[in-house]
């Protein structure tokens, strides 16, 4: 598949969500109309291999950190309650939160939304956050796996082009 | 006072009843432990951590809160989609008993702030339980266990 800037009409680009160690994955579309900047950024970090880990203030989300230099503008930055299957990206400059959430000042993350009843969130109240994909196939099996990770504790996360 | 021990995987504390606020719920409390089973860690409300009372109780609203601070022992009925996201729907809520471990925590329910019986304070072992919750997030729980010190 060619890099190159790609016609708005073409259909979306997908990406394949993983838990390797499991054999189990997933399919999301990128919304690429809504988030063309935050799209193209992610698209061009992949394959991506990172760990996963459930998050303690939003509820039936799962997170995983990037690189801190992973750093992108705002995007259709959205303070609201998730579909299950949005995954989206937001950023965290240093000192924003008090403390080291996370052992991180600073922080750029992925979070994955798998149930309803959520909204992303931290210490701080309600994240803004930029809404870039959406699970298109097997969220189910996906979920179960998220859902697990409340007492198993975190996992291996591969994000992957599809096409 | 009463004292009561809490073991979460690999690590101890204590904590003082209040039997003063909460007379019926650390009445209560008192006659129920030892409890143990699967620690569970908050998805929505920060840094706490809790068990899920497998039999019926009847609490009632005593000593609450919705401002839970750094060491607080709670007892509570927590939203059951918190607990088990598939969980059968005729269940609205489970009875648990938990404690925070870090600030910047609130308990939460369906739709804002819930109130929760604060029925002790941890006062030894508070440190402690404020690294192994984090490292059983990463390694995954264990067990969580209160009991009569």
């Amino acid at each position: 598949m060619s890099d190159q800037p790609r016609d708005a009409h073409v259909q979306s680009r997908k990406i394949r969500i993983s838990f390797p160690n499991e054999s189990i994955s997933a399919v999301a579309d990128l919304l690429e109309a809504d988030c063309p900047n935050t799209c193209e950024a992610i698209w061009h970090l992949l394959p991506l291999r990172v760990k996963a880990i459930h998050d303690i203030w939003s509820g039936h989300q799962v997170l995983a950190h990037l690189d801190n230099k992973f750093v992108l503008p705002p995007e259709n930055v959205l303070t609201y309650l998730p579909i299950p299957g949005d995954i989206f990206y937001y950023y965290r400059p240093p000192h924003y939160f008090r403390g080291s959430p996370y052992g991180r000042s600073e922080s750029a993350e992925i979070g994955i939304v798998y149930d309803r009843d959520t909204r992303p969130q931290g210490p701080r109240g309600p994240e803004a956050v930029s809404l870039f994909a959406n699970i298109s196939s097997n969220l189910e099996g996906f979920a179960r796996a998220c859902e697990d990770m409340i007492c198993r504790g975190q996992k291996d996360l591969l994000i992957e082009k599809l096409g | 006072m009463t004292r009561v021990k809490i073991r979460l995987g690999n690590v101890e504390a204590f904590a003082q009843l209040d039997e003063r606020d909460a007379p019926k719920a650390t009445k209560w409390l008192k006659e129920t432990l030892p409890i143990d089973g699967q620690a569970m860690h908050s998805m929505e409300n920060g840094r706490e951590v809790y068990v899920v009372l497998d039999t019926p109780h009847q609490i009632t609203e005593e000593n609450q809160t919705i401002y839970q601070t750094v060491g607080d022992l709670i007892v509570y009925y927590k939203p059951a989609i918190f607990v088990q996201p598939q969980w059968p729907r005729h269940i609205r809520d489970f009875l648990v008993i938990g404690f925070i471990y870090e600030r910047d925590s609130a308990i939460r329910g369906m739709s804002g702030p819930l109130a929760t019986n604060l029925v002790g304070k941890i006062t030894e072992g508070i440190v402690a339980l404020a690294h192994e919750a984090p490292r059983m997030r990463r390694e995954g729980f264990g067990k969580l266990s209160f009991s009569l010190a």
